[in-house]
């Protein structure tokens, strides 16, 4: 029953972000609550200046695994959903055949010191290295998301377009793609017991749960637990199951032919309890040096990343500044995956080591359309925050520049103008150059940045008209909005 | 002259003379009473009512579109920008010409534009994509490379070949239904700018004396008809617009099957001298349509 439960929930759930991450329709409310369900995103968006109630996701979670254990694992997180569906592919090949394993509890303890370590000096795309949800935003948005298109496009006669692959990205999520099926064929959950962070914290809280999985003395030992265990962390020669370990799937109640394995308030003994109060004790302890660090430390110790590079990569509106963004951003690419012109694309190495794989604009590829602010409608992590569509408007994120040498109108004496036609505010105006020649300039004051001037310029191999980004966002002037006198009816046609 | 040329050549004329009387032409020269005007403007409030009426000054869309034709209705759906904001044509006006064709027997009406803010969004945004819909034509998206073919364009000065939407060239019957507009480049967008939405390298056209190409352009296939959208017009900040104060109303829209005469007409409107818009008056220099209101015959209607 449990387990029927489980996999209604986790199967609507896994459709769902691939839903929002396929961008089949355009909903970024949907995209930002179910992120905002992941434990690190709402974490972050939790400690981030601009609080917000929604954001209290983790502590959901974290009140869910002290009532009944790791049930984020199998019901929440969309990587765990996904190692499950590949379990259950293999296993439609091949009986399994599982064995209670070793604990990798020093290299799961490890990890979540690391990402700690992380999260204290906002080194938040490291973090999203190892993060459940980061992972699985990176596979979809980089190599399900393209293989999907061209599928659809070719098969289905839907008009999809691939957009200019990331082969950088679609190379790493492919490997590590390659990696969790290995993973997950030959030692089941493993990830989410070794390498997980959230899995890692989650085990130390599953210690002291109240409601846990115990084998009971109507055990035949007949090993089918033990089999289907996900987390191989039955041992039912010994009649233990490592609580901390299981992801609460209930495989092994729904395989139980006797009712000798069951999910139940416990009654902990003594030694038990003070253990319970011991983690408690040390949990408010860490919480209460997070607050202290957050209030001071991290002013004094957080690394700051040198921004004195002359041309800053362009973050998108709402990141407020580069130091914000790149200090919040977890690269789940869920905005490079909703963002309707892909002018938000994932960067490798360019924001520095540090800020590996986080999303920034490139104007090669496309522009930052005027009338739209789904990425910051639906990150996670704060790291691009809320601005509404009047806003946006009038963020201004980098400036235009004209460089002339590169000018078709003065190369080919020939009128081009394209820049002027799609700056959405007409920041680009045309001066008179020579002859009945007209070439661009720019109002400084009005421009914001949006890139569809450089985007569409035709010049070549060098753009005429370059945007340099703000390391942080001002805000524009409003364009000039005055009406144009209503002419007479009369006219000379 | 030999005699074998005088037979070459007259068997030529004949075939010639053949071809074109038996292609349409024969109708265009024998049958005049019913085509009595080159131009008609109607200005009126309810935009579907001025071209039911103005198409009757053509004898019905049915003179256009013959019973099992493949119908391409090519509107300008350019921008990311409601109806309001006049940046692209009146969806009203598609969605009634679309239910026109359809009427009159059309197998297939397309409706596409290869646009400049993603399709995904202008398609839904300028309301054309449900207006289309509803009437029962189709909508296509004409954002991948691969809907498009290389096209040789006949006495091309600029322009000598293009990558063109393959239905374009492959349609019975083209509509165009350009919305005027204010552009910095050209002056006026019409319909022959609009023409621009079926190619694919325009952004080549700029960089390479942007009026001649557009003007090369109209000798590879003129529309059939062209129902300019002066409805509302926007009259600065064109051709994408900032906000809707950059709109007026006019009220008008102009049908004829020239497609020079219709926008030298549509320039009128605006007070502006055909001649002295760039594309048009290198249209008509090239003898595809006609510039000089005086030599048509133009029917106004105030509904």
């Amino acid at each position: 029953m449990l387990k029927k439960i489980r996999i209604v929930f986790s199967t609507i759930l896994i459709l769902l972000f691939i839903f929002v991450f396929l961008e089949i329709k355009e909903i970024p409310t949907l995209s930002h609550l179910l992120a905002i369900t992941q434990f690190i995103p709402s974490l972050l968006l939790f400690l981030s200046d601009n609080f917000s109630f929604l954001a209290t996701g983790f502590l959901i979670v974290l009140v869910l695994t002290v009532l009944f254990g790791r049930v984020y694992c199998s019901f929440l997180c969309p990587l765990g959903i996904l190692q499950d569906f590949i379990i259950f592919i293999k296993n439609k090949i091949k009986k399994p055949v599982r064995k209670y394993e070793f604990n990798f509890k020093y290299v799961r303890y490890f990890i979540l010191l690391l990402t700690f370590i992380f999260v204290v000096f906002k080194l938040n795309s490291l973090t999203g290295i190892f993060d459940p949800y980061a992972n699985f935003g990176r596979i979809s948005a980089n190599l399900i998301k393209p293989v999907f298109n061209f599928f659809a496009g070719k098969f289905l006669n839907i008009n999809t377009e691939i957009h200019h692959i990331n082969k950088i990205l679609l190379f790493y999520s492919l490997l590590f793609f390659v990696f969790l099926i290995l993973l997950t064929v030959f030692k089941n959950r493993l990830y989410c017991n070794t390498l997980c962070p959230v899995g890692a914290l989650l085990s130390i809280i599953s210690k002291i749960s109240f409601f846990k999985i115990q084998i009971n003395n109507n055990c035949i030992k007949c090993g089918l637990c033990e089999i289907n265990c996900k987390a191989n962390c039955i041992d039912v020669k010994e009649g233990i199951v490592d609580n901390e370990r299981c992801v609460r799937c209930f495989n092994c109640i729904d395989n139980c032919k006797k009712f000798a394995i069951n999910f139940s308030y416990i009654k902990i003994n003594e030694k038990e309890d003070e253990q319970r109060r011991n983690i408690i004790k040390s949990f408010l302890i860490l919480s209460l040096l997070a607050l202290f660090d957050f209030l001071k430390v991290n002013k004094i110790f957080a690394k700051e990343i040198e921004y004195k590079k002359k041309n800053p990569l362009i973050t998108p509106p709402g990141s407020k500044s580069l130091k914000n963004f790149n200090e919040k951003c977890i690269s789940c690419h869920l905005c490079v995956s909703s963002c309707p012109t892909r002018v938000l694309t994932p960067s490798v190495f360019e924001y520095g080591i540090l800020c590996i794989f986080q999303p920034k604009m490139d104007y090669s590829k496309s522009y930052c359309l005027y009338e739209c602010n789904i990425c910051s409608k639906v990150c996670p992590t704060g790291a691009i925050q809320p601005l509404t569509l009047n806003e946006k408007k009038t963020t201004q994120i980098g400036i235009a520049r004209y460089i002339m040498e590169n000018c078709v109108v003065v190369n080919k004496e020939t009128n081009c103008g394209v820049c002027n036609e799609y700056c959405p505010t007409k920041a680009v105006k045309l001066v008179p150059y020579k002859n009945d020649l007209f070439i661009p300039s720019v109002n400084k004051n009005i421009c914001i940045g949006c890139g569809a001037c450089e985007f569409v310029c035709p010049a070549s191999p060098y753009k005429a008209i370059v945007v340099e980004g703000n390391k942080n966002h001002l805000i524009a002037q409003l364009p000039g909005l005055q009406k144009r006198k209503r002419k007479g009816q009369k006219n000379d046609f | 002259m030999h005699r074998r040329e005088f037979l070459e050549k007259s068997l030529k004329f004949l075939i010639t003379g053949a071809i074109a009387l038996k292609t349409g032409g024969y109708g265009k020269i024998f049958a005049l009473d019913n085509e009595k005007y080159d131009l008609v403007s109607v200005t009126g409030e309810n935009i579907k009512k001025m071209f039911e009426e103005g198409i009757k000054f053509f004898g019905g869309i049915e003179k256009f579109v013959k019973r099992g034709m493949t119908v391409v209705v090519k509107p300008n759906i350019g921008w990311n920008a409601p109806p309001e904001r006049a940046a692209n044509t009146n969806p009203e006006l598609v969605g009634e010409i679309v239910k026109s064709c359809l009427k009159a027997g059309a197998k297939k009406v397309f409706v596409f534009d290869h646009t400049c803010d993603p399709w995904q969004k202008t398609y839904t945004v300028s309301g054309i994509k449900d207006a289309v819909e509803k009437a029962g034509g189709k909508i296509l998206s004409a954002n991948m490379q691969k809907d498009y073919v290389t096209a040789k364009i006949p006495m091309a000065k600029s322009l000598k070949s293009a990558k063109v939407f393959k239905l374009f060239l492959d349609a019975d019957c083209v509509i165009n239904v350009p919305i005027l507009k204010d552009h910095r480049t050209t002056e006026l967008t019409i319909g022959l700018k609009n023409l621009m939405g079926v190619v694919w390298d325009r952004w080549w056209w700029h960089a390479n004396n942007l009026n001649q190409c557009i003007a090369d352009f109209l000798a590879l296939r003129k529309p059939d008809l062209t129902v300019i959208d002066a409805y509302r017009v926007l009259i600065q900040n064109g051709p994408r617009g900032i906000s809707e104060n950059d709109v007026i109303k006019k009220n008008t829209i102009i049908i004829s099957k020239d497609s020079v005469a219709a926008d030298a007409a549509a320039c009128k409107l605006l007070n502006k001298i055909p001649e002295q818009i760039k594309h048009i008056q290198l249209a008509y220099e090239k003898n595809l349509g006609e510039i000089n209101l005086k030599n048509l015959k133009i029917k106004r209607i105030v509904l």
